[in-house]
């Protein structure tokens, strides 16, 4: 009933938004989202109460899993996911509104948006629908891997999709920009806050997945250059580069041109980004199972909206203006901006080559020394100018005001020492231990103290109880190896520890002797490293804010 | 003329960090392809002094043996075997049966065991196991 219930409003909200396309509802955007709404929360009711007649709640959920794990299973399957992607672009296309734009720019506004929501609904209906039933619901789900189920990575996903779903507003704004010659200065703003706002998100999203994978399966690593860690950093990359380019055109007004297209291409990053990931056609530890289907659908979509925007873009062109020679101060940024764009190059190359080699020679694969090779050194030139380029604007009597607005490039910079600092001074110890007994791991003094048997929720584990000797004092800490029974898999719940502006990962194994495994993965100002990131996002927030007051201001 | 001097360079030196960008991509891609191969192709190719090796197989069945933090097992695709061993904690989702990629290289000298730095188990979200089959 329920998941009749679901397919049926999916349905309507097809026929709405046709509907909307050609009769232009009133308030035609905010019906889709009530529908969407309706959608999520009745795939949100089926998982949390366990019924397994919807193919999703059977494949992806378990009596036992914990509550928080449930809710978060909505949208951890393929299936869930499309259903809050599609659920959150419906709420940016309504938070258009807000924008409060001339009524004709709106309405084709609309048209496009809806247009994209059309295309994913359709997707979701011929190639990921959630209420898929099963005539005879069994007892019993097959459960998420446990792995997945931890609280940072659980938020991943949606923030993940609220900067990807984000890049959508500039992107539909540049397309009706063109279309309508409307280049005003208000438009450009506006176009810089959606960015800003899509670029929070998005790295919000991506540091989530990184902190989940530090300590819970990279054992230290926080970033793998994976492919879809990889297909995720390209419109990050893509973004950054709009964000800076819009704020020449909003300030110089030049460079109009150059400022559409870097706002639409994040966007069609982010498409491509999709498609590639799940199609299932990449090898990575984020690996989708092979659907020629899905792959085939969201190809579809994308080339659609690539050649919707380049058709766009050559049947309104911006007039050409005289040639304006510019500053030094936009050399350097659009130099900067230019090695950015290398190094986003670099990733896309490292990323889809190899996946177009393998149809010639099965069995290639890119080691991810590529990455450091060519990523980190075209990263370089960037790192350079941009103290230069601030050392140059800060010369006013505003100091303490310009450390504020730089607040992003500050934490831009942290992270880099910490990178640095972490990668260089990076150690690792791995020893056999008794209960009881006391060694030297990484420099550190760490002592097995005792272990005992724990009784989770759905697992097992076997638990060391350790203390770290410091020179402050001492900490006591546990890790696990976990025995999940509903996937019978294993699974190791690592400790990590701060010490300082240090990180210790500590993992436990039992042997299958009375000895027990210790790893000791110490990581060097690292918190540098983190500091530096939120940092990086807090400084998009004030930006952020900031803007949207001065906007207020002017109304 | 200073003017189309100015934007000459200007392209001159844009075309300069282009081509230095792809010059650096091209060296590093082609230092890094790794080949992925299976145990048969291991031997059928003669790949034994390959400094880095991927090899994807199964952990065959009951070969499995831990020694402290040593362990070596068997990797298998059904036509031939290759001992690897191994120092370190083993990833969570190893376990005989499994299917696995090992990274490393054969030891120097006698070129019999595969010495591991990397094993990866990974499974996807519906879990398939992935075995390639080895040309008949």
């Amino acid at each position: 009933m329920t998941g009749l219930l679901g397919e049926g409003l999916l349905l309507l909200s097809i026929c709405v938004c046709i509907y909307h396309l050609f009769f232009k509802l009133h308030y035609g955007d905010v019906v889709i989202t009530l529908c969407l709404v309706g959608m999520f929360g009745i795939f949100l009711y089926a998982h949390v109460t366990d019924d397994f007649s919807l193919v999703n709640v059977y494949q992806h959920s378990h009596t036992q899993k914990p509550l928080l794990y449930k809710i978060a299973g909505t949208w951890g399957s393929h299936e869930g996911s499309m259903l809050l992607w599609c659920l959150l672009l419906s709420v940016y296309h309504m938070s258009a509104r807000l924008l409060r734009l001339p009524s004709k720019f709106q309405s084709t506004l609309t048209f496009l948006f809806t247009l994209l929501l059309l295309s994913f609904l359709f997707f979701l209906y011929m190639g990921s629908n959630p209420f898929e039933r099963l005539l005879t619901p069994p007892l019993e789900g097959q459960d998420l891997n446990p792995v997945l189920q931890d609280f940072s990575l659980s938020i991943h996903p949606p923030h993940l999709y609220l900067g990807t779903l984000g890049f959508s507003m500039p992107f539909m704004l540049s397309l009706t920009s063109l279309i309508h010659k409307d280049i005003a200065r208000e438009r450009i703003r506006q176009l810089h806050i959606t960015t800003i706002v899509a670029l929070s998100f998005l790295t919000t999203g991506i540091l989530l997945g990184s902190v989940w994978a530090y300590y819970e399966l990279g054992w230290g690593g926080w970033w793998f250059f994976d492919p879809v860690e990889n297909l995720a950093l390209i419109p990050w990359l893509l973004g950054v580069i709009g964000l800076h380019i819009t704020l020449i055109t909003f300030k110089k007004g030049t460079h109009i041109r150059l400022c559409m297209i870097s706002n639409m291409a994040p966007f069609l990053s982010c498409l491509l980004s999709l498609t590639l990931i799940r199609s299932g056609l990449l090898n990575s530890v984020h690996s989708f199972a092979l659907d020629e289907k899905r792959g085939l659908l969201l190809s579809i979509l994308s080339v659609f909206w690539v050649a919707l925007s380049v058709l766009i873009y050559r049947k309104y062109p911006i007039p050409s203006r005289a040639v304006v020679e510019d500053k030094p101060g936009d050399k350097l940024l659009l130099t900067a901006m230019g090695f950015i764009t290398f190094s986003a190059i670099a990733l896309i190359i490292g990323t889809i080559l190899p996946l177009f080699l393998d149809f010639f020679k099965s069995g290639i694969t890119l080691s991810h020394r590529y990455f450091f090779e060519t990523f980190i050194p075209l990263w370089i030139p960037p790192l350079v100018i941009l103290p230069f380029a601030i050392w140059r604007r800060v010369r006013r009597r505003t100091m303490g005001r310009d450390i504020l607005r730089h607040t992003s490039h500050i934490g831009l910079f942290l992270a880099v020492i910490g990178i640095a600092l972490s990668s260089f001074l990076h150690d690792e110890d791995t020893c056999v231990m008794k209960v009881g007994e006391r060694r030297q791991l990484c420099h550190y003094d760490l002592e097995l103290l005792n272990v005992r048997t724990v009784n989770g929720p759905n697992y097992k584990a076997v638990q060391g109880q350790f203390c770290l000797y410091l020179n402050s004092g001492e900490k006591h800490f546990e890790a696990e190896e976990r025995f999940y029974w509903t996937q019978e898999s294993r699974h190791l719940e690592s400790a990590l520890l701060n010490t300082g502006l240090s990180q210790l990962i500590v993992l436990f194994v039992k042997n299958p002797d009375t000895t027990y495994t210790v790893k000791v993965i110490s990581k060097p100002f690292i918190m540098l490293m983190w500091s530096g990131f939120v940092l990086m996002i807090l400084g998009l927030i004030l930006s952020f804010i900031t803007r949207v007051k001065v906007l207020k201001k002017s109304l | 003329m200073k003017l189309k001097l100015k934007r000459f360079s200007t392209l001159f030196a844009i075309l300069c960090c282009m081509g230095g960008t792809f010059i650096l991509i091209g060296l590093a891609f082609k230092n890094n392809i790794r080949f992925f191969v299976t145990p048969a192709q291991v031997y059928e190719e003669n790949l034994i002094h390959h400094t880095h090796l991927r090899i994807g197989g199964v952990v065959q069945e009951k070969s499995l043996l831990h020694k402290g933090i040593n362990h070596t097992f068997y990797l298998i695709d059904g036509i031939m075997s290759i001992p690897v061993k191994y120092t370190g904690i083993l990833p969570a989702l190893f376990k005989e049966g499994q299917t696995v990629v090992v990274e490393g290289h054969f030891d120097p000298e006698k070129g019999t065991e595969f010495m591991a730095h990397t094993i990866l188990a990974k499974h996807d979200e519906n879990y398939k196991p992935l075995l390639k089959k080895a040309p008949s």
